[in-house]
This record gives C-alpha cells, structure tokens and sequence, in this order.
C-alpha cells in the first residue's frame, strides 16, 4: 500500500482487514504527536508497538479506540466507519481496551463489574469459561483494592475479552509488573486471547512482546508509520 | 397524631423527593443546583390541574412528573454538553430564569367566587384540592408517605440492577464507561429526566399540601439544601438523601430550641462531613462493603 496519508485509500484494505486507521494526525496545540499513522490489522493479527516516551503510542491507542479525534484521517472496523463516532461507539463496534492504570470502581465486587461488561447470555458464557481457566474466580467478591496488581491485569483482559472483540489494545500492560508476574501475564494472554481477535500492544518490555506479539514496530516522532497489508 | 409533628413529617417527605431527585443526578456524576426548578414547575402545573381546570389530583400529579421530566429532558439536552461546573451554573441560571419568569405571568380565572391562577409574585393561591375532599393532615401525609416508600422501593430494587450500577460507573468513571460502550451522554439525559419526574412530582404534593406556592418559595437555598441532603447522606443507598432530610429538618428544623442556631449547625456539619467523609454518611464504598459482610451480595 502506497504511504499517502492525505489520500485515504482504505477501499483496497477493507477486505479481509478487520481494523484499519488511514493517515492519521494529531497535534495539540502546536505540538504535533503523530503525522500520517496508518494501521491495518487483519483478524487474529498480534502486533506490538513500542518507541520512545513522548512518540505518541498513547496518543494512537487513545485515537484508535476513539478516546480522541484525529486531526485528520480514517478509522473503520470492518465496513463500520467510526472516524467521528465516540468512544463508546467504537467499544460496541467491538474494539476493547485496557488502560495504563488498571480502572475498577471502588464500591463494586469485581463480579458485579465483570458481569457489568458481558450483559449478553453468549457474553456471559464466553465470561464464565474465561474465569473458569484463569483462576480469578476466588477475587470475584472482592474489591478491587483487595486484588494484587497482576490479578486486575489479567480482570481487566477478561472483561475486554468477555464480549468477543474484535480488536483488543492493551496500553503498557507491564505497568507494575515484576518480570515473572509479566511473564505470567503473558502465558496468560497466549492461552485465552482468541484466534480471531487482534491484538495491539503498547509496551516497552521487548522480551512480553516477543511472548506475545508477531511483530514489532518501533515509533519514531513525526516520521510517520505505515503498518499493513502490504507485511510491511 | 401531633398536628405539628405531622406537619413536619409531611414537610420531611416532600423535601425528600427534591434530595432524592438531586441524588439522581450525583449518582451520573453531576451536581444540578436547579432541582427547585422542576420542583417548582411540578407545584404550578399541579395547581394548575387540580385548581384551575378542577381535575383528579392524579392527573395534576402527572403534570408534575411529565412536566418536570420534559423541562429536565430539554435543559439537559440544551447542557449536558458542558459538564461539571458549567452544567451545575447552568441548572443554576436555569431555576433563576423560571423564578423570576414567574413573576411575570398571570393568568387568573374567578371560580366559585375565588380568584384562583397565578398570578405573578403574588403567587398561585387557593389550591384546595385537599381541603375540598376533607384529607386531614394525617390522611395527606399517609399519601405522601406511601408514594415515597414506592419510590423508595423502585431505587432500592434497582439498586444492583445493570442501569443502577452502570449509572454509578458514568458517574465515577465516565472513560471506563466508554470503554465498555456506554454512551455517558445517555445515561446522564435519562437520569436528569428521572430527576427531573421526582422533583416535579414532589412538588406537586407540595403545592396540594401548603396550598399557596409563589415563586419566592422555589429560590436557591432550597435547590441547594435538596443537594446538600444527597451530598450529606452520601451515594450509597437511596436512603443517604433521607439521612441528610432527618438530620436537618428532623432534627434543626423541628426542634424548637434549635431552629435558631439551624443554619450554623448545618453548616457546620456539612463542613465536618466534607473534611471527615467526603463522599457522605452512606458513601458507597462503605454500602458495598456492609452488604458484602451481610452476605446479601449477588454474584
């Protein structure tokens, strides 16, 4: 695929591609963060993207999963375009997130939260089978600040997981971790993620993304990223 | 029953769906300081059906819910846009802008001698629905009571549903509810037309029970004390607004000795609560967890 920012061609990647950002920019205020990202994932894709502080990876996440407009540019899920769609709509559309710092309520039982995000019977079911194998069920009546950190990281895939995304982004999920706990973590995510949901890491632990990712791309300030069909 | 001590329970209920009604909105996570607005539109419009056009004062009741969740429906969807203190200022200018419109209309009519309407700052007079079906005090209150209880009922039984807890997420963490698909936006809406029904519907019953509503009744202070009742009596339970209701009129207001010094120990209280328990008596962490220990969880 040609690397035309200002020319979104998303119709040859519409395909087979379950996830595509085109030519996307972000400035704020007169910082400029990232100019001309595009991404395409295909189903079941495992992609890592790492780079130093500052480059914008959590800029793109947040922007990939709608929690801030691009200055300019293209998202689609599958035929869905979700570029000026808000947040939530991007979640139901079927992208999922977890966020740096683990997000639980204080005053509900991880149960009621995770039961919260599978509302439908398919959901819940696909939940149970999820706890069963993970081994959280004995923190489900708990609080979350009774529940050690690596246990919120793995509730927090869960309950992304649980509703059968089709694009699951995790931002700096070794955030807290010791490295076995992250190893952990990651054994974790290789047993449940399923095959059809794809995968976006923002990480700096090389050694969890080689664990869990395909492939690896590094950001870089300004200079643009081009991630596709094309293999890249 | 004690005329006076009846009187001031009526006025606790009635006061009790304003606070109930600044409770819905806290729980979407914003603070309204203009619940005496729909309060106030639920008083007119239910004196309006019940005196002027001479109905049921089911149907004047009605009015006031319909009436109060329209108005709250139309504000939020003009505000909501703005959050925070933005949205408080504006259901603050919101109230003031009908209070003082208030004062302007009139549109009285002679019945059965009476001049009966309202009528600018004098206000809407001769509401004598209550009096013209003989309900003695005790029999107004029963009412009023009854209807709190069932309201009551209804948030209690919601309060582990998907909606209530999903409301409390919007409130806490709007981002984490995005994340999960649910549009803050709608929640907060439906929840200030919710807020909106409440109060409207409580001050219908006001109007039925004093009779005489003008718009000097409906400033800011009593907005203020329905959400200071809420802030007080923390998010936890739907019974936290009472708790504030109870501490302030039950207690300052009603006990006579203590009427003057009222606003100096409820001040004071709120200033202690802010410093000591900031999310309130019954704070929903401390909720979740009596009911864990009670073993009444659902999961």
């Amino acid at each position: 695929m040609p690397a035309l920012g200002w020319l979104p061609d998303y119709e040859d990647v519409g395909g087979a591609a379950v996830f595509s950002l085109q030519g996307v920019s972000k400035s704020f205020g007169g910082i400029k963060v990232l100019t001309d990202i595009s991404l395409t994932l295909q189903p079941g894709q495992r992609l890592g993207i790492t780079g130093a502080n500052g480059v914008g990876k959590s800029t793109l996440i947040n922007i990939a999963t709608g929690f801030l407009k691009p200055d300019n540019g293209h998202i689609q899920l599958r035929e869905r375009i979700l570029t000026n769609r808000p947040a939530w709509a991007f979640a139901q559309a079927g992208i999922r997130r977890t966020f740096q710092t683990t997000r639980f309520l204080a005053a509900s039982t991880l149960g009621e939260q995770l039961l919260l995000a599978a509302r439908t019977p398919a959901c819940r079911a696909s939940l149970a089978s999820l706890l069963k194998s993970s081994g959280l069920q004995s923190s489900l009546p708990l609080f979350a600040d009774e529940i050690p950190l690596p246990m919120l990281r793995k509730a927090e895939v869960i309950r992304g997981l649980a509703v059968q995304p089709e694009v699951l982004f995790l931002d700096e999920p070794s955030a807290g971790l010791t490295a076995n706990e992250l190893h952990e973590f990651g054994h974790f995510l290789q047993q449940h993620l399923p095959q059809q949901t794809a995968l976006v890491v923002v990480e700096h632990r090389l050694d969890f993304m080689t664990m869990v990712t395909d492939l690896v791309v590094e950001m870089h300030l300004n200079q643009g990223l081009h991630i596709g069909s094309d293999g890249c | 029953m004690d005329l006076y001590l009846a009187s001031v329970l009526t006025n606790m209920t009635l006061i009790a769906f304003l606070a109930l009604s600044a409770y819905l909105v806290l729980v979407v996570g914003e603070v309204s300081f203009g619940q005496q607005a729909f309060f106030c539109i639920g008083a007119y419009l239910t004196a309006s059906v019940t005196a002027l056009a001479g109905a049921h004062i089911v149907w004047g009741l009605l009015a006031a819910i319909l009436g109060g969740a329209v108005c709250a429906l139309l504000l939020g969807l003009l505000t909501l846009r703005l959050s925070g203190l933005y949205f408080a200022i504006s259901t603050l200018c919101f109230a003031e802008l009908l209070r003082f419109s208030l004062l302007h209309i009139r549109f009285t009519r002679l019945i059965d001698g009476r001049e009966i309407g309202p009528d600018g700052p004098e206000g809407f007079s001769n509401i004598r629905w209550i009096f013209e079906h003989n309900y003695a005090v005790t029999d107004f209150l029963l009412l009023a009571a009854s209807c709190l209880i069932i309201l009551l009922g209804l948030l209690f039984g919601l309060q582990r549903s998907h909606l209530m807890l999903t409301a409390h997420m919007v409130g806490h963490d709007p981002v984490l509810a995005q994340s999960q698909g649910f549009s803050p936006h709608r929640y907060r809406l439906g929840f200030i037309a919710l807020s909106g029904a409440v109060a409207g519907f409580g001050g219908g019953l006001f109007a039925l029970f004093n009779t005489h509503i003008e718009p000097a009744m409906f400033g800011v202070m009593l907005g203020v004390h329905g959400l200071a009742y809420a802030i007080i009596g923390g998010l936890g339970t739907p019974l936290g607004p009472l708790l504030g209701v109870v501490l302030d009129i039950g207690l300052l207001e009603s006990i006579r000795q203590l009427a003057a010094y009222r606003m100096i120990v409820f001040g004071g209280l709120v200033a202690l609560l802010l410093v000591f328990r900031p999310e309130g008596i019954a704070s929903p962490r401390l909720v979740a967890r009596l009911r864990r220990r009670w073993g009444r969880r659902r999961v």
